[in-house]
C-alpha cells in the first residue's frame, strides 16, 4: 500500500487513527497491539506471501538477541550468536535482493549460461533487516536491554509510517517510545501537517519532475541535445529528493499522529558546500547506520591513511550496493566514496577556501553527475546521456525540443530549486506565527491540491520503494 | 557442605547443558523453516523467467495481434494506462488505435512485489475509466472490456482487451510453464 493512494488515505489511515485514539491512553499495550495490526495488513497489501518473512525476522531477531545476552550472561561475548545473526538476516536480504546479481556477474564472467530464476524483490526488505540489525547490534555492544516482549520488536521491525522506505529506526532510538510515548492532539496535529507537506512534495513536486526527466528519457539518443539533458537530469535531482524527502515527511508525521518520533533522514542537503556536508544532510539514517555499524567498527578515521581510506571505500560501496543489486548503483557509491576521500585528503582545504557560491555549484556538479549513474541502468545508456550533457555525442546544444522543454518546464525547476532550500519553510513558518490560521488554509490547499492529483492521476511509487 | 556445592554446581552445569541444547534445536528449527520457505518461494512460483522481448516473437506468430493492434510506445503506456515504462523490469504494449477501438494488450514484467499491485491498480483504473466512456452507446466495447483477460502470475501482470483476449492469455501462460 502507497502513502500516497486513495485507499491509504480514505480508508487505511482514517481507521487506524479512530481505533488507535478509541483505545485508552493507558492501555498502551492494545495500542501497540492494534498498531502492530495494521502494520501487518499494511505491509500485506496486494501480495500477502512475505508477511511470513516479516514475522519470521521479527520472531528470529527477538530470539537471538535473548541468546545474545544470555551468553554474555554465562561468561562469553555474545559473538558467535551475532555473527551467525548477521549472516541469517543477510542471507535473507541477499538471497531476494542479490541472487539475480551474483548469477548474472557469475555468468559474464565464466561465460557460462546457467539458468536461474530471479526472485521480484519483497518490499522494504533493505530497510527491515538493516532495522532488525540495529537491534541485534545495539545488543550485542550493550547499548540497550534485550526486548522481552516479541509483540514490541515485531512493532519496531514493522511499524508502517518507516516500514517500507525508512527512515531506518535505531532500535536505541526508539525502545523507550515502544513504552512510553506522548499522544495528543498537538502533536497529532503537527503530525499530520507533516504528512500533508510530504505527500505534497510527492504528489504536486516530484510526479511532475519525475514525467520530465522520463519524457526526456523517451527522446532517443539521436535527439538529445546538451541542453534537453541537462533539463531532464535537473528533473531527476529535484525528482528524487522531493519523492524521497517526501515520503520521509510522511513517515515522520505519521509517526508523530500515533506518538512516535523518528530522528529527520533530510536537512536540505542540496545547500551544502561539500559532497561530506552533502552527506550529512542526504538519507541520515542511512549515512548513520552505516556509520555506526560499518565504519566505526572497521576503525573508522582512527587509523592509517591506507586504512582510513580502505574504509571509506568499503563503506560507500556497500552503500552502493544497498541501493540495488546493480553495478551502476556500486560505481555511484565509490563514486562518492573517492570524493569523499580526495575531499578529506587532496581538495578540501580548497573548497573551503572557495567564494560560497562556487562552492554550491561544486557539489551540484557533483550530485547531478551523480544521480546519471543513479538513474540510469544501462551502462550504454548512462554513457551517452553523461556524454551529451557536455556535448559529447549530443545532437547539438540546443533544439526546437529544448525550447518546448525550457517553456514548459522552467517554472516547475525554479519552484523545485526554491523548495529544496529551507526559504519555503521558514517564510510559511513566519506567516503561521503572524496569522494563526494561515498555515491550517496552506496544508488543506496542499493536501486537496495533492489529492486531487491522486484521483486524477496514475500509479505513482516512491523510488525508494525499489530498494 | 563441599558435595552439596559440587552437586550445585554439577546441576547448574546439567540446566545450562539441556538449556544450551534445547536452544540449539530452536536455531536448527529457525534454520530449517527458514529454507523451507526460501525454497517454496523459488520452486513454487508458477511461473518460469522469459524475455519478453523473445516471447513478443512467439505472441505474434501464434496470433493475430499485428492485424488488430499496433505497438505502442513509451508515451502512449503512460498516457492510456499512467505508467512509467522505466520503472519496469521489461513490458509489452500493443493497443488498437482505431476510433472507437478497446483492444489492448499489456504485459509487465516487475523488479518487485510493490509493483506487482501498482500495476494491478492502473490497470483496473483504466478498464473502469474505459467501460465509463463507452457505456451508453458502445454495448459491445463495455461486454469486451467486461470480459477483459487478467492474470497476476508470478512477476509478471498480464492484461488483455479483445473478442478473443483468453487466446492471448493462452499462449502467454504456455510460455511461462
Amino acid at each position: 500500500m502507497l502513502f500516497s493512494s486513495l485507499i491509504f488515505i480514505v480508508y487505511f489511515l482514517p481507521i487506524t487513527v479512530i481505533v488507535y485514539y478509541s483505545i485508552p491512553t493507558r492501555r498502551l499495550d492494545l495500542r501497540n497491539v492494534w498498531l502492530l495490526l495494521a502494520s501487518l495488513v499494511f505491509y500485506s497489501w496486494g501480495e500477502p506471501v512475505y508477511i511470513f518473512l516479516m514475522i519470521y525476522s521479527a520472531l528470529f531477531n527477538y530470539f537471538m538477541a535473548g541468546q545474545i545476552e544470555r551468553e554474555k550472561k554465562l561468561g562469553g561475548s555474545g559473538k558467535l550468536n551475532m555473527i551467525f545473526t548477521l549472516v541469517m538476516n543477510l542471507l535473507i536480504l541477499g538471497f531476494f535482493k542479490y541472487w539475480g546479481f551474483l548469477m548474472d556477474t557469475f555468468n559474464s564472467i565464466t561465460g557460462m549460461d546457467i539458468k536461474y530464476h530471479a526472485l521480484a524483490l519483497p518490499i522494504g526488505i533493505s530497510f527491515y533487516t538493516f532495522q532488525g540489525l540495529s537491534y541485534i547490534f545495539d545488543v550485542y555492544r550493550g547499548k540497550v536491554e534485550v526486548q522481552r516482549n516479541p509483540l514490541k520488536v515485531a512493532l519496531y521491525l514493522a511499524l508502517f509510517p518507516q516500514l517500507i522506505a525508512g527512515p531506518i529506526v535505531n532500535y536505541k532510538d526508539i525502545a523507550s517510545q515502544l513504552d512510553e510515548r506522548t499522544c495528543n492532539m498537538e502533536r497529532f496535529g503537527e503530525g499530520a501537517t507533516r504528512f500533508c507537506i510530504g505527500m505534497g512534495k510527492k504528489v504536486i513536486l516530484a510526479n511532475n519532475l519525475g514525467a520530465l526527466f522520463q519524457e526526456v528519457c523517451a527522446l532517443g539518443d539521436d535527439k538529445l541535445t546538451v541542453v534537453t539533458a541537462w533539463i531532464g537530469i535537473l528533473g531527476y535531482t529535484f525528482q528524487i529528493y522531493f519523492d524521497f524527502s517526501g515520503y520521509s515527511d510522511m513517515a515522520i508525521g505519521l509517526g508523530r499522529m500515533f506518538g512516535f518520533e523518528f530522528k529527520e533522514n533530510f536537512n536540505y542537503p542540496y545547500i551544502s558546500r561539500s559532497i561530506s556536508e552533502f552527506w550529512r544532510r542526504w538519507h541520515i539514517s542511512l549515512s548513520s547506520w552505516f556509520r555506526d555499524y560499518v565504519y566505526i567498527p572497521l576503525g573508522g578515521n582512527r587509523c592509517s591513511v591506507k586504512r582510513h581510506i580502505l574504509n571509506l571505500l568499503i563503506v560507500w560501496s556497500l552503500t552502493g550496493l544497498w541501493h540495488g543489486a546493480s553495478w551502476n548503483f556500486v560505481a555511484w557509491g565509490t563514486y562518492f566514496g573517492i570524493l569523499l576521500i580526495l575531499e578529506k585528503y587532496l581538495i578540501g582545504k580548497y573548497i573551503d577556501k572557495m567564494p560560497e557560491l562556487l562552492q554550491h555549484i561544486y557539489v551540484m556538479l557533483i550530485v547531478i553527475i551523480s544521480w546519471v549513474f543513479f538513474s540510469i541502468t544501462d551502462t550504454a545508456e548512462m554513457f551517452h546521456f553523461l556524454g551529451a550533457m557536455f556535448g559529447i555525442g549530443a545532437a547539438g546544444f540546443a533544439d526546437m525540443t529544448s525550447l518546448y522543454f525550457i517553456r514548459t518546464s522552467a517554472i516547475l525547476l525554479i519552484a523545485a530549486a526554491v523548495g529544496s532550500t529551507p526559504k519555503p519553510a521558514h517564510e510559511i513558518n513566519a506567516l503561521c506565527e503572524k496569522y494563526g490560521r494561515t498555515g491550517i488554509v496552506v496544508v488543506l490547499a496542499i493536501f486537496f491540491v495533492a489529492v486531487s492529483y491522486l484521483v486524477f492521476g496514475s500509479y505513482n511509487p516512491f523510488l525508494y520503494f525499489r530498494f | 557442605m563441599t558435595e552439596k556445592i559440587i552437586e550445585q554446581n554439577v546441576n547448574e552445569t546439567r540446566r545450562r547443558d539441556s538449556e544450551s541444547l534445547a536452544f540449539l534445536v530452536v536455531k536448527i528449527i529457525f534454520v530449517l523453516v527458514l529454507t523451507a520457505f526460501l525454497y517454496f518461494v523459488y520452486y513454487g512460483d508458477e511461473a518460469k523467467d522469459i524475455d519478453l522481448a523473445e516471447f513478443e516473437t512467439t505472441l505474434t506468430s501464434e496470433t493475430e495481434i499485428k492485424a488488430l493492434m499496433k505497438k505502442a510506445d513509451d508515451r502512449d503506456l503512460m498516457q492510456f494506462i499512467g505508467l512509467n515504462a522505466a520503472d519496469y523490469d521489461q513490458l509489452i504494449y500493443y493497443r488498437n488505435t482505431k476510433a472507437l477501438a478497446v483492444e489492448e494488450l499489456l504485459i509487465v514484467k516487475v523488479g518487485n512485489q510493490a509493483q506487482l499491485s501498482g500495476v494491478e491498480e492502473a490497470v483496473q483504473k483504466r478498464i473502469e475509466s474505459q467501460i465509463t466512456a463507452y457505456s451508453g452507446y458502445g454495448p459491445e466495447q463495455v461486454a469486451m472490456l467486461e470480459n477483459a483477460a487478467l492474470k497476476k502470475i508470478g512477476n509478471y501482470y498480464f492484461y488483455c482487451t479483445a473478442a478473443d483476449a483468453d487466446k492471448y492469455k493462452e499462449v502467454f501462460l504456455n510460455a511461462l510453464q
